[in-house]
């Protein structure tokens, strides 16, 4: 009941604070969205300037629905400006009166930029981190070179440091010492439980529907709960509003198609995508590897825009991903999951007041299976629906991030035994819980976001997770330190002793302690003259209650479960040149990763209550270069990846065990075989490195259709890169060899 | 500018891919372990034959295979001097798998010290001292008359393991099935097993355990309940007092003989320069048969449940309703 109360007064204070300023408001309000003219996209990041006669000067910055909003503008006149890079600036004259809510609807035409006035630059780039938080759009995706003539966002996310794959194919990716499980991955708000493809060149966000993720590497912010790593924010684009547009490409890995345009021009639109795989029935036929995977995706989406205060979606997904990882044993079990989600978007600009709320209702679905199709040996299914309201509160200073959210996932689980001391049983996890955080701006250069989550969660009462995010600029140099405690209500378990088992099981805490993570950051990020931008971030992460694999030296496939507790730390360094025709980056990650193991057992074996290893996915050392560089109407990209070599497990020796707990007769009981293990994750696999090169040309054939030409090579030098190593045989499966790739794509 | 960033970017990428793919690295999982053998067994005072399993520690998996095994086992006695050489046995286990069992022909004596010795062709040697304990004396106190039976252990050996009541029960049919001429289902014996480790008292010249038949009766019936028995028509043959006296080595961690504890390589082991455990000890065994009236008052019983003619017990109505389909 005190908790309670505590939470009545917190919420209280919000509602007084978040409800004074329309009150004292006495000054006008400009505000709307703007819009790519030629199909009727929100452009991100549009710079809007207001200069009164008298030259002050005030604006803001589009956001990623294309909304702005200036406020406490005295009333009188205002000379207005929108400015983009690539578009022509739009310019009006606005006469506010007193209280005056000035709702506007900017469309920008594409064409050359005219005399922008920057007020508050949001910065883009690869090496542009703010706290760590990288914005990506499908221009910086499609710079990565994949098999295929678009992108895909796991391959700009496998190319950024601090973020770590197993190999290529899996799904698993981890980001600064998180687990797949600890990453929230959302796509207009919908929860993507497994949003990796089977192969890791593909996730379920193509490039060809996005329109911006923001992938948010540690020390994320109050509007963000339920994981304790990091976040993937997806947003898909909308349908083109002016005019009906198809998209088919065709390539030896996916295919894919993409149909889009208006429902009612101007104000409706629809998007269907669709991808499949193809590598199964044409790449294999050129690959010197099996190649058994098969996956794809589909992607709907219809938006609305009911007028200028109100717009709304309805988006659905479905993917699908069936493969076997280990390659080099045809009876290994296959692996299969699905994800479906639905849900529905309604974004809101309530009249008269300095606000913007958005409200989410989304319906996931996880169905994961390990073994024969008839029979599955494991499956996992979750099933969940999220209704989250999401509201922005702005002032002149203060802008207040607010809202609150009722989830409820569905668990269900059965693992043939792999765990042996946890027993599955259908459970519904219920969370709801509410969040306040104020960005204030202390000074033009000085900001600071402050951030309470307060949830309730059933049987685990309430937990409150404060959160902290500060940024200093300085001319060129931008300064930032984040931080906050974060939590989980559901456990990903994964046997993580054998690399090609990507089975996941989802379910509550195994002992009823939620898993948590406190988080560290503190950036530096510079742009010591045009194009060129440094940065370099060090993040620290504490875990606490994960479960992990128990040691045992039975070489059996089953385990039990124990308890550890684990830190990331590590230091990312960016270097960032654009210019005209050139863009290139060069990163750096250094991380460590360490996990410290209690079970029973331990003080027996190792003499102390705990055993500190590193995990198998501490890469301590990761490089990736991309070029990009435009010669003669072609566009050509190279991107070369390093990484040291992950811990496993070494073997010293096989021998028997035979139970010695009373007068056996040797000569009658058999014994079992035994492992003579190594400490744990004490060797290390051999480096991993791949150069991948694409080049494409688009050549246009009607005012408005285009045929793009891909041609590239993964693993131009044919590097036998290790995936996975059975221990017991030494038999290594290898990722992917050299593969000589092309497409076709058609826009019309 | 663009052609010195291209062309510079362009070589470092070039040099580095071409440096790195020039070494591309092997990998062996197994290090290998300089302990030649892993030894499991112990001598025993009460066998004229003497065992010991011998795994040599390889680098592939296999609990053991065929063949000969590159090694010389000998045992001394280290109190007299005799020495013996132990022959290789390959046995066929129930499971299939293959095991190098060695056997020397001899009677450990009790309170003398032993060395055992599996010595490899390059002089690699694991080996293991052991001291049989001393002989003991068991005194059952009025047994045949108490539901609570104190036995008493005397002479002094150093660990006492694996001590075990065991209780040779058996399902009573009934003596005349209903009705006449069905068949009478047949008497299933059905041995159970209680473990008094840890229970015991010290005494000044050994130790004290008591053994309570009343409250191991119930024990009795849930192991026949499990086993599909009717827990109502039980009988008892005799009960046997079973106990391994063990030389002081014989003593896993945390005095648990957990297997998932015990597995870990040197986790339980005696064996110098190498894995395994090999004791010393012998095994003890007593039995008795209570009276007919301690056995009633128990729960036990003489005489079967039907007599001739119609009775509304359900034991009685023939063919027994299968376990299972109760319990479903």
């Amino acid at each position: 009941m005190a908790l309670l109360r505590r939470c009545s007064v917190l919420f209280a204070i919000a509602l007084i604070l978040v409800c004074v300023q329309p009150i004292n408001a006495q000054t006008a309000t400009v505000r709307g969205f703007v819009t790519d003219a030629s199909d009727g996209q929100p452009l991100q990041g549009v710079n809007i300037a207001l200069r009164d006669a008298t030259g002050n000067l005030r604006g803001g910055v589009a956001n990623d629905d294309g909304f702005f909003i200036v406020v406490r503008l005295q009333p009188g006149r205002w000379f207005l400006q929108a400015s983009f890079i690539g578009y022509e600036t739009f310019a009006d004259t606005l006469d506010l009166a007193e209280d005056q809510v000035e709702q506007l609807s900017i469309m920008l035409r594409i064409g050359a930029e005219l005399d922008a006035v920057v007020v508050e630059g949001e910065r883009e780039g690869g090496a542009m981190v703010a706290a760590g938080v990288q914005t990506v759009r499908p221009a910086d995706v499609d710079l990565v070179p994949t098999p295929d003539v678009s992108g895909d966002l796991v391959s700009y996310l496998s190319a950024m440091p601090g973020v770590v794959s197993i190999g290529d194919r899996g799904g698993q990716v981890f980001i600064r010492g998180g687990e797949p499980s600890h990453n929230l991955a959302l796509l207009d708000g919908m929860y993507i439980y497994q949003p990796f493809h089977i192969l890791g060149f593909y996730s379920a966000f193509s490039s060809d529907i996005l329109r911006n993720a923001d992938i948010h590497a540690g020390a994320f912010s109050s509007k963000y709960s339920g994981r304790m790593s990091s976040v993937i924010d997806v947003h898909t684009r909308n349908g083109n509003l002016q005019e009906s547009r198809r998209t088919f490409s065709f390539a030896p890995f996916v295919s894919m198609g993409i149909l889009e345009g208006p429902v009612k021009r101007g104000r409706m639109s629809y998007l269907f995508s669709g991808r499949a795989s193809t590598i199964e029935r044409v790449a294999s036929s050129y690959i010197d590897q099996p190649v058994p995977y098969t996956f794809g995706d589909f992607f709907g989406k219809v938006h609305w825009t009911i007028n200028d205060s109100h717009q709304a979606s309805v988006s659905a997904i479905h993917t699908y991903d069936q493969g076997t990882l280990d390659t080099v044993n045809p009876d290994s079990d296959e692996i299969r999951w699905h994800n479906t989600a639905y849900g529905a978007r309604w974004l809101v600009v309530p009249p008269g007041l300095p606000m913007l709320g958005e409200v989410l209702f989304s319906v996931s679905i996880l169905n994961m299976e390990r073994g024969p199709s008839e029979e599955p040996d494991r499956s996992s299914a979750i099933e969940g629906f999220n209704l989250t309201v999401n509201l922005t509160n702005y002032g002149r200073r203060t802008n207040v991030d607010w809202g609150f959210y009722l989830r409820a996932p569905r668990l269900d689980a059965s693992l043939d035994g792999l765990f042996q001391n946890l027993d599955f049983s259908s459970d519904r996890i219920l969370s709801t819980g509410a969040y306040f955080e104020p960005e204030i701006r202390f000074t033009p250069s000085l900001r600071g976001r402050f951030g309470l989550i307060a949830e309730f969660l059933g049987d685990q009462g309430f937990h409150f997770e404060p959160r902290l995010r500060v940024l200093y600029e300085l001319g060129s140099h931008r300064f930032s330190i984040a931080g906050g405690l974060y939590r989980q209500e559901m456990v990903g378990l994964n046997d993580r002793r054998d690399a090609t088992n990507v089975f996941t099981a989802w379910t509550g805490s195994p002992t009823g302690s939620l898993p948590n993570s406190i988080h560290a950051l503190l950036g530096y990020s510079i742009s010591p003259r045009p194009g060129l931008n440094l940065s370099a971030e060090l993040f620290y992460k504490h875990f606490s209650n994960l479960f992990v694999s128990e040691w045992t030296a039975f070489p059996r496939f089953t385990t039990r479960l124990q308890e550890a507790s684990g830190r990331a730390m590590g230091i990312d360094l960016r270097m960032e040149l654009q210019r005209d025709h050139f863009y290139g980056f060069v990163n750096y990650g250094l991380s460590s990763v360490e996990y410290n193991a209690m079970q029973e057992t331990l003080p027996v074996w190792f003499g102390s209550n705990e055993v500190r290893y590193r995990p198998p996915h501490d890469r301590r050392h990761q490089i990736n270069a991309l070029l990009s560089f435009t010669w003669k109407n072609i566009d050509f990209s190279a991107r070369w990846n390093f990484g040291s070599g992950l811990p496993y497990s070494r073997i010293r020796g096989f021998d028997g065990f035979v139970l010695m707990d009373g007068p056996v007769d040797v000569s009658t009981e058999p014994g079992t075989a035994r492992v003579i293990y190594d400490r744990p994750y004490e060797g290390l696999l051999p480096s991993y490195h791949r150069l991948d090169l694409s080049m494409d040309r688009i050549f246009q054939y009607r005012d408005d259709s285009f045929v793009t030409i891909q041609a590239g090579v993964i693993n131009v030098y044919n590097r036998s890169n290790i995936f996975s190593l059975d221990v017991f045989t030494a038999e290594r499966n290898n990722q992917l060899p050299i593969i000589p790739t092309a497409g076709i794509k058609f826009e019309f | 500018m663009f052609r010195i960033y291209f062309a510079s970017t362009g070589v470092i990428l070039l040099s580095m891919a071409i440096v790195l793919s020039s070494c591309e690295q092997s990998i062996d999982p197994i290090i290998g372990e300089d302990r030649p053998f892993t030894l499991w067994g112990y001598l025993d005072a009460h066998a004229d034959i003497q065992r010991v399993r011998v795994f040599s520690i390889e680098d592939r998996l296999g609990v053991d295979h065929s063949g000969p095994l590159d090694a010389v086992v000998s045992s001394k006695n280290l109190t007299t001097g005799e020495e013996y050489k132990w022959v290789n046995r390959e046995i066929v286990y129930r499971d299939s798998s293959v095991g190098h069992v060695f056997e020397a022909e001899f009677r450990a004596r009790y309170e003398h010290s032993y060395r055992l010795s599996v010595r490899r062709s390059d002089g690699e040697e694991s080996s293991a001292e052991v001291t049989i304990p001393p002989p003991v004396e068991v005194e059952l106190i009025d047994e045949r008359d108490r539901v609570i039976v104190p036995v008493h252990i005397h002479g002094k050996p150093p660990r006492l393991v694996d001590v075990t009541v065991t209780y040779d029960a058996i399902t009573l049919p009934p003596a005349n099935p209903w009705p006449p001429g069905s068949t009478t289902p047949p008497a299933v014996l059905l041995p159970v097993e209680v473990s008094y480790s840890g229970k015991e008292e010290p005494l000044e010249d050994g130790w004290r355990y008591e053994i309570n038949l009343r409250d191991d009766f119930a024990l009795v019936q849930e192991e026949f309940e499990l086993s599909c028995l009717s827990p109502d028509h039980i009988a008892l043959r005799r009960i046997y007092f079973r106990f391994l006296a063990a030389d002081a080595q014989w003593a896993p961690p945390n005095d648990s003989f957990d297997p998932d504890l015990l597995i870990e390589p040197g986790t339980f082991s005696n064996v110098e320069n190498g894995y395994g455990f090999f004791g010393g000890g012998y095994t003890v065994t007593t039995a008795w048969i209570p009276t007919g009236a301690i056995l009633g008052s128990i729960g036990y019983r003489t005489a079967g449940p039907c007599s001739f003619g119609p009775q509304n017990i359900p034991d009685c109505q023939l063919p027994p309703e299968p376990c299972l389909d109760r319990d479903g």
